[in-house]
């Protein structure tokens, strides 16, 4: 288990691995083997392995939901909600400005400085931009445009949804943390039955 | 003695073929222009010109009452050249390949029944072309299908064309795969019987190539439909987040209930 020490500080920390955000300890956790002695070592702490459909990012869950784990999830979805319009709205900002024909999925690259000049020359997305890092969950205090965006993805990093390959240079990539999200939004959607479509084909029938 | 004959007939066959392919690139315009409409223009040339062009078997009057045309290699080697997919599609007619072969077989085993033995060669060179021309067809759609495939359909700007395209794409491979299924390879087996030349022709090499572009056939199939499930995912991901930005728009104050998320 020493093996995989650092690898559990991390799950137990909250962080999401996946192929993008822990590469080794991604391919670790894809053993079955490996998840079985993760969870046999998680068992006293009363938390257990989890992913989600795809297996594309594991993460640690409650075994028994205790009135204290249930607090503890309560906190951390209030805090997901909360980041639920910002962090659409950046994904809606970025496939925009980039010129995307898809939204950003794990493993895609953001230059930093792509998107700052490719926002620069377009008022309308420099006015939602503004507005969006101006939002409490990236709470920006600056006027200038790069620091504004230095921040919305500094903040994504912090969050776990980006990941800086190297501490000096502004270029991230997309973490499995993504995937996560918008699995947690279809859960919403359908617990809470919200008119919120997904599937193409009813889209053009509508 | 012999040499010095063939050196000659190179060097003819040189000049005429040279003069002929500029035939094609003086005239280039009224000739494309012919390709598209599929007649060309005869006031556009001059008598001269037309001689030419008609000697050099670019241009042709299927009949009297018609008008002039390209010949139909010349057709189909733009149709090539421009990957112009509706010709091509056209020209898939497997069936109608098949009767020429048919034909030809029969022609062939006639002059040889009257020992007419040059005209058996000459006809056996035909088949050879038709047969090979057959298996080429396949060959140049296939390509173009691997094509499309390995550039994710970059040609067209957005998803939803990308998503129309594969569709399109997977039409057509069921058409050759159609076409595929035409021929008939017990018939074949029929038709050269008793021919070692036959044979291998009909028999063996056709059979090699086409189950060769059978295999191609399902191997694109199997990626185009994974790439359109991917395509539709993209989609649906793309969807998804437009749906709920607007819906969190429009009720600012929604909070979902207080439970657990799915783990």
């Amino acid at each position: 288990m020493i093996q995989h020490g650092p690898l559990l500080e991390r799950l137990l920390a909250g962080d999401f691995v996946c192929a993008i955000s822990d590469p080794d300890g991604y391919r670790h956790l894809s053993d079955g083997e490996t998840r079985d002695a993760i969870n046999h070592y998680l068992r006293p702490l009363n938390r257990r392995l989890a992913s989600n459909d795809d297996k594309s990012v594991y993460f640690l869950a409650y075994q028994e939901l205790t009135p204290e784990a249930r607090e503890q999830i309560s906190q951390q979805f209030a805090l997901t909600v909360q980041s639920l319009l910002p962090v659409l709205e950046w994904l809606q900002l970025v496939q925009e400005t980039l010129g995307h024909d898809s939204a950003l999925s794990a493993g895609d690259t953001l230059k930093l400085q792509e998107f700052v000049l490719r926002a620069e020359d377009n008022q309308s997305l420099r006015q939602r931009l503004q507005t969006l890092a101006n939002d409490r969950f990236f709470n920006s205090q600056s006027e200038a445009l790069d620091q504004q965006v230095k921040l919305i993805f500094r903040r994504l990093k912090d969050h776990g949804y980006l990941q800086q390959p190297h501490g000096d240079r502004h270029y991230y990539v997309v973490t499995g943390k993504i995937d996560y999200l918008l699995d947690m939004i279809r859960f919403i959607r359908d617990e809470e039955h919200l008119p919120v479509e997904d599937d193409p084909t009813q889209e053009v029938l509508l | 003695m012999a040499d010095a004959a063939d050196r000659n007939l190179t060097s003819s066959l040189f000049t005429i073929g040279a003069e002929r392919l500029a035939l094609l690139g003086k005239y280039h315009k009224v000739l494309m222009q012919g390709y598209l409409q599929g007649f060309v223009e005869e006031t556009e040339l001059s008598d001269s010109a037309l001689k030419k062009l008609i000697a050099a078997r670019i241009l042709w009057r299927p009949d009297e009452t018609q008008s002039l045309t390209l010949r139909p290699q010349l057709s189909e080697l733009i149709a090539s050249m421009v990957s112009d997919e509706n010709r091509r599609q056209v020209n898939a007619d497997v069936a109608q390949k098949l009767e020429q072969i048919h034909n030809r077989v029969q022609a062939y085993k006639e002059a040889q029944f009257k020992g007419d033995y040059t005209v058996a060669e000459m006809q056996l060179q035909r088949l050879t072309e038709l047969v090979h021309d057959l298996s080429g067809q396949f060959e140049e759609a296939i390509d173009s299908l691997w094509n499309r495939l390995n550039t994710d359909f970059g040609f067209v700007g957005s998803l939803n064309e990308k998503i129309r395209e594969n569709e399109r794409a997977q039409q057509q491979l069921r058409r050759l795969l159609d076409g595929l299924q035409l021929i008939d390879f017990n018939q074949m087996i029929e038709l050269a019987e008793g021919n070692s030349h036959l044979r291998k022709l009909l028999v063996s090499r056709l059979q090699h190539q086409l189950s060769g572009h059978h295999g191609s056939l399902l191997e694109v199939q199997k990626r185009l439909i994974a790439l359109l499930a991917k395509f539709r995912q993209q989609q649906s991901r793309s969807l998804l987040i437009n749906n709920m930005v607007s819906f969190l728009r429009q009720h600012p104050a929604y909070s979902p209930a207080d439970y657990p998320p799915s783990q």
